[in-house]
């Protein structure tokens, strides 16, 4: 094997979490190694379907099913996959997981350079004093090492360099960021605020806060509301590793990004105590090599770095790296999201919008805020992602009878007005819902392949009834008739929030990670991903991984500086 | 439009190699040859008959319609190179009784019969959309919506007959919709 040691730090993995690892790091002079496993996209040049017209794109968007069901059977889920942007997708047939048929887990994944960061949906949240404090209070999970004042000023950073924009609300549930002017609510949303408001004061509807610039922003410029964001934003609008924190650690020098670099394992030194390589398998030519670096930051993927730790085994570390507890792999949690209501708004007819918003409404958690509701029958809460628009053509021609010129005429004009509302409920952490390797299956690298185990419990259950008589209360409303309760929730997975398999804690014995994202057993090796996350929250997780990793690097970096790893 | 103006829209949509075949064999009055529903693409007489029923669901009128938009070559695209070969079978299937009901109804093809006559009968076959036993209802469904999508989805669809804009810079809730006449077209 070869080996080099030229690095201050290895990073695995270059999606929204590494990316800001590798931001940070190099802007505090370390030489940084950024590892990706799949291949290299180039900010504008490779987005391909970029205001690609639809006659332009093949079949006119219809699923190009065999492909699909031989190679994207889990990918071609999701909504934001199409021809457009198939070549960000992982291929699930060179890169497969275990089958779990009877319980199935929807790993929905990129295979590129930016990772999931290329085709998020941008929602950021802050998570509350609460959230921080749920497992304490009601002893689901261990407690967190941190409190919502430690991760404040990381919010604030991440927010001032990537941009949010959004509207001031106050509310304890959902602290505001530091926003970007906020996007404008529509005609409609603009009634709904106000009735919902009036009707329920302790909720509220919100515009979505959103990564999308409203202003221009260090070499990115201010969203054109072209709509499908998850095609590439060549104005960097959208935040993206390629369009912001990538941009920002080669500025220093000090980057040195590898795609196609798939991380077989972490090597363990017994004499040093520390992660003294970082084993690199080619993924075209199957050359192996190993990196080595004073620091390791593993920012993979839930899923992904959990996969890494457990596949690093060693005779100090027969169970896999740094978990001597145990814990690595167990309390994988997902929003279970789906359950809601919809329903049409009558009359505006006069208007529509101009422009596609990036973002729809938001209703944040109004259940169990402070203390719990009498009339609930379950712990913590849910929130609702609103959309509020008139219908296009395309939802509308197999409801309008007729053909030729009444046909015509019909569909000239836009759909009623409709509500929908989408609730996401925080999922408790429970040690049954796990990753596993089966060293009996073998990826094209020799990588023993990830097998899930995994189900919503009772509490993300007894949420379901309330969060779909909520909506429909509160799009009747608004006016909204027709209105249909939907119980029905997406497949473990395919909220695509995943996060806990490596999760952080007060106990080495109960926890992998302290308070600092560092690994109990395993000094230079930091985990700052979405397994890192004690609990779940409802909100979408993807700024607070942000602010965590920031944070990270910051206290990694003064423990390198002092010597202490 | 008739006949021989909606078979020369055809051809010229239909690109030269194509066309030339189909439109001079349907013009000379040259029967079509016999359907082979694994041979690729739709043969000259099923190109004649998508081409005269979604020149009906999406006519020409203030705007182009189906056939300046090239939704019978869309249709054909489908038919070869995205539908099964069962998916291929059901829509020859569906065609041919389509043809039979209408030639026994009009007592001649449905190419022949005047725009009213095939409004009649498209409407017809849409009034049996929903019976399972009713194969051109099924037909009509399917090129309804492969019109559709076809037309909507193509060049002209969103310029002329719907309003494109790619590029829209801002965002309004509440723009009004007199200023603009027409849905967008995404």
């Amino acid at each position: 094997m070869n080996e080099t040691t030229d690095f201050d730090a290895i990073v695995v993995g270059s999606g929204i979490t590494g990316g800001w690892a590798a931001k940070e790091l190099t802007e505090r002079g370390l030489k940084v190694l950024v590892l990706e496993r799949g291949s290299d996209i180039q900010h504008g040049r490779d987005y391909q379907g970029e205001h690609m017209p639809s006659w332009d794109i093949p079949f006119r968007g219809k699923p190009l099913r065999e492909l699909y069901e031989e190679e994207y059977s889990v990918q071609s889920r999701c909504y934001a996959f199409d021809e457009t942007n198939r070549q960000f997708w992982n291929n699930d047939k060179e890169n497969p997981y275990v089958p779990t048929p009877d319980k199935p887990f929807m790993w929905q994944r990129a295979d590129v350079v930016g990772g999931r960061s290329l085709i998020w949906g941008r929602q950021s949240y802050r998570w509350s004093e609460q959230d921080f404090l749920a497992n304490k209070q009601d002893g689901h999970g261990v407690d967190w090492p941190i409190r919502y004042r430690d991760l404040e000023p990381w919010y604030r950073h991440v927010e001032d360099f990537i941009g949010v924009s959004g509207q001031a609300e106050g509310l304890s549930a959902l602290p505001d960021s530091d926003f970007l002017p906020a996007m404008e609510l529509n005609v409609v949303e603009k009634k709904a605020k106000a009735r919902i408001e009036e009707e329920f004061p302790e909720r509220t509807y919100t515009i979505g806060r959103t990564a999308i610039l409203t202003e221009p922003k260090e070499g990115r410029g201010t969203c054109h509301y072209c709509g499908p964001c998850e095609r590439g934003c060549s104005v960097g609008a959208y935040f993206s590793s390629q369009s912001s924190t990538l941009p920002a650690a080669k500025k220093t020098g000090n980057l040195t990004l590898l795609p196609d670099s798939v991380v077989h394992s972490l090597e363990y030194s017994e004499n040093e105590h520390r992660v003294s390589g970082v084993r690199v398998i080619d993924a075209h030519s199957g050359d192996k090599k190993t990196y080595r670096s004073k620091l390791v930051f593993l920012c993979a993927s839930t899923v992904a770095s959990a996969q890494i730790l457990l596949n690093s085994k060693s005779a100090a570390f027969p169970n896999g790296l740094a978990n001597r507890s145990g814990v690595v792999g167990h309390y994988l949690m997902d929003h279970a999201m789906g359950p809601g209501a919809i329903g049409v708004i009558p009359g505006y007819e006069e208007y529509v919008e101009y422009g596609n918003r990036p973002t729809g409404g938001y209703v944040p958690r109004f259940r169990n805020v402070d203390s719990q509701d009498k009339d609930t029958e379950f712990l913590r809460g849910y929130g609702y992602q609103v959309y509020i628009g008139r219908g296009g053509w395309k939802s509308m021609y197999d409801k309008t009878p007729g053909f030729g010129e009444s046909l015509k005429t019909q569909l000239r004009s836009p759909g009623p007005w409709t509500m929908f509302m989408l609730g996401y409920s925080e999922c408790l952490p429970q040690y049954d819902n796990a990753i596993s390797l089966d060293e009996r299956k073998l990826d094209r690298f020799g990588i023993p392949q990830i097998r899930f185990d995994f189900s919503f419990g009772s509490n993300e259950d007894a949420m379901i009834p309330d969060m779909t008589k909520q909506a429909a209360a509160m799009i009747r409303t608004v006016g909204g008739v027709e209105v249909m309760e939907r119980t029905n929730r997406g497949l473990p997975g395919e909220a695509i929030h995943e996060m806990g398999t490596v999760r952080m804690g007060r106990d080495p014995a109960t926890s992998a990670l302290n308070a600092y994202n560092q690994t109990h057993d395993v000094p230079n090796l930091f985990v700052t991903d979405g397994s890192c996350m004690t609990s779940s929250s409802c909100v979408n997780p993807s700024l607070t991984y942000m602010a965590i990793t920031a944070r990270a690097v910051d206290i990694a970096v003064g423990l390198l500086r002092e010597g202490k790893v | 439009m008739n006949r021989r103006e909606l078979l020369q829209k055809a051809g010229i949509i239909l690109g030269a190699t194509v066309s030339l075949p189909v439109s001079r064999a349907v013009l000379a009055g040259v029967q079509a040859p016999a359907i082979s529903p694994s041979a690729g693409g739709l043969s000259v007489g099923s190109l004649g008959t998508i081409s005269a029923v979604s020149a009906r669901i999406i006519p020409a009128t203030d705007t182009p319609g189906a056939i300046e938009a090239k939704v019978p070559e869309f249709v054909d695209l489908i038919y070869r190179d995205w539908y099964t070969p069962l998916e291929q079978t059901q829509f020859i299937t569906a065609e041919r009784a389509f043809l039979a009901l209408s030639k026994e109804k009009y007592k001649q093809d449905f190419e022949e019969c005047s725009s009213e006559q095939q409004d009649e009968f498209l409407g017809l076959c849409e009034s049996r959309v929903k019976e399972e036993t009713a194969p051109e209802g099924f037909y009509f469904k399917t090129m309804k919506e492969l019109t559709v999508l076809g037309y909507y989805t193509s060049e002209i669809g969103a310029k002329q007959e719907l309003s494109y804009n790619p590029v829209p810079m801002r965002y309004k809730g509440d723009y009004l919709f007199s200023d603009v006449g027409k849905q967008w077209s995404y």
